[in-house]
């Protein structure tokens, strides 16, 4: 454990908030995915149909 | 026998096989370069004595008729994320609690048994979580081609210890690229496995769902050589429960590919010049595609990647958050900001590129792409431009790399060429899942173009 915890600065705050509104704003698409469901468990193999 | 012209493990095996270098003399070969490349930073840690004595036991073996292997007596360095029980591992961290955890991870243990010389523990982006080998507590390593320039991350010592010939193969890892983005700025060769083919047992995690661990190495021929020891069933890794064990497979003609670009997936004209080039040499049938998607993949593949890791470093976060660099210390911080529901829709998305790449380009062999969109930037860079647009260098350096672990599908890289400035330039190949040999014959076959 470090002696002493700096709190993030600006910057750090910066960054954090530049990920997460990156990520949200590409998230959720004009697409219909309601047939699509979450690969929770991902095993590449069980969507080749070739 | 001129060491210095045993430029590939195959070489390197051969020669031992028939006498005409001994291990221990290849292994002082080897650390007589690293002392000669120490500018390049490419090491971690490197215990000479216990190189020298590896060597000597394989010599031993040899002499009395008991080697285990055809690369028993091969130096092979091992990314600091990889647990050795002869190393510290520190994921070139000075958060990491793990110095004195005395294992080795199923890749290293399985090329021990094989008498390869653990060599030595390689520089990375610290946990991994970067892509330009600069964010380490060691320093950036140094690009062999250029040491102005990045060697590319996260296993960026590994990859210039292969560039540099000090070994001929070096263990990776790949969570958005890896091992493909240093191997590809290096201008070496590197393969990430199918997901669940290769086990990801003591070897710190990034990102549970995407990890995978693979070699890079000095030829493709190399790859098929050392593969065998990450490929198969390893009951500590429950993903792996269905792997089948590496099988040659011979390549079936012609081989049909799809060229993905356009929108999201773009890459400038120097590097997009030569990757065509390249493909209009070769014999296959290539066809060029679009993923209208792209960019929101990417989001998938960074919201999984974040909330991932930050669950993962949740406890020693919060024990310790001034042993984190602060870039990845926020970064971490904003992966345990997003939501179930928005890792669920990445989990989706990820879903909807599969059943979009298997179902709608027709019955391809390989994906191709550019392994990286620019040639390596230099050390220090903040940003590069390509098509129009500025990027940080970090995300450039995934830009195409991360289909590779989105998907799970095998991936391998090799380079094509060199750009004006002399770095190289190196072309990505996307395998079907589960098919990785078939994929490295592809390459070589593919790669018969450039000789």
């Amino acid at each position: 454990m470090s002696d002493t915890v700096k709190p993030l600065d600006k910057e750090q705050h910066d960054l954090i908030e530049e990920i997460l509104s990156d990520i949200r704003s590409k998230l959720w698409v004009n697409e219909d995915l309601s047939t699509i469901e979450p690969s929770n468990i991902f095993v590449p193999e069980v969507y080749d149909v070739k | 026998m001129m060491l210095n012209k045993l430029t590939t493990l195959c070489e390197q095996s051969k020669a031992l096989d028939s006498g005409e270098i001994t291990a221990i003399e290849l292994t002082l070969n080897a650390l007589g370069l690293a002392d000669k490349n120490s500018h390049l930073n490419m090491f971690v840690a490197l215990d000479k004595e216990n190189v020298i004595a590896q060597a000597k036991a394989s010599d031993q073996r040899r002499k009395s008729g008991q080697i285990l292997s055809d690369i028993d007596g091969v130096p092979i360095a091992i990314k600091d994320n990889y647990l050795t029980k002869d190393y510290a591992t520190t994921a070139c961290s000075n958060a990491s609690p793990l110095e004195n955890l005395a294992a080795d991870a199923t890749i290293v243990a399985n090329l021990r048994s094989a008498g390869a010389i653990i060599f030595g523990k390689t520089n990375m982006d610290e946990w991994a979580f970067s892509a330009t080998n600069e964010s380490t507590n060691i320093g950036p390593a140094r690009n062999p081609i250029n040491p102005k320039h990045i060697t590319g991350g996260s296993s960026g010592g590994s990859a210039a210890a292969v560039a540099s010939g000090v070994v001929t193969a070096a263990l990776g890892s790949d969570t958005g690229g890896s091992i493909r983005i240093p191997a590809a700025a290096c201008g070496v060769y590197g393969f990430k496995p199918t997901y669940g083919r290769a086990s990801r047992h003591g070897v710190l995690p990034l990102s549970w769902s995407l990890d995978s661990p693979g070699p890079i190495a000095s030829s493709l021929e190399d790859l098929a050589k050392i593969l065998p020891y990450f490929i198969g069933k390893d009951e500590k890794d429950l993903t792996t429960a269905q792997a089948k064990s590496y099988q040659i497979s011979a390549q079936k003609k012609p081989i049909k590919l799809v060229h993905l670009a356009g929108e999201g997936l773009e890459r400038n004209e120097e590097v997009d010049k030569i990757v065509r080039g390249f493909l209009s040499k070769t014999s296959a049938d290539v066809e060029d595609a679009c993923l209208p998607l792209a960019k929101n993949y990417y989001a998938a593949w960074a919201a999984i990647t974040f909330s991932e890791a930050s669950l993962y470093h949740k406890e020693l976060l919060e024990q310790n958050p001034m042993g984190y660099a602060p870039v990845l210390r926020a970064k971490l911080e904003a992966g345990m900001q997003l939501s179930a529901v928005e890792v669920l829709q990445a989990q989706k998305l990820r879903s909807h590129l599969m059943t979009v790449l298997m179902n709608q380009y027709g019955d391809w062999d390989a994906l191709v792409l550019p392994t990286l969109p620019v040639v390596a930037p230099e050390i220090g860079q903040q940003w590069v431009e390509f098509a129009e647009q500025k990027t940080d260098l970090t995300t450039a350096m995934l830009w195409l790399c991360f289909l590779g672990n989105l998907t799970g599908l095998p991936t391998v890289t090799l380079p094509v060429g060199k750009s004006d400035t002399g770095l190289p330039v190196s072309v990505m190949l996307l395998g079907r899942p589960g098919k990785d040999e078939a994929l490295l014959s592809m390459a070589m076959e593919l790669n018969k173009s450039i000789v």
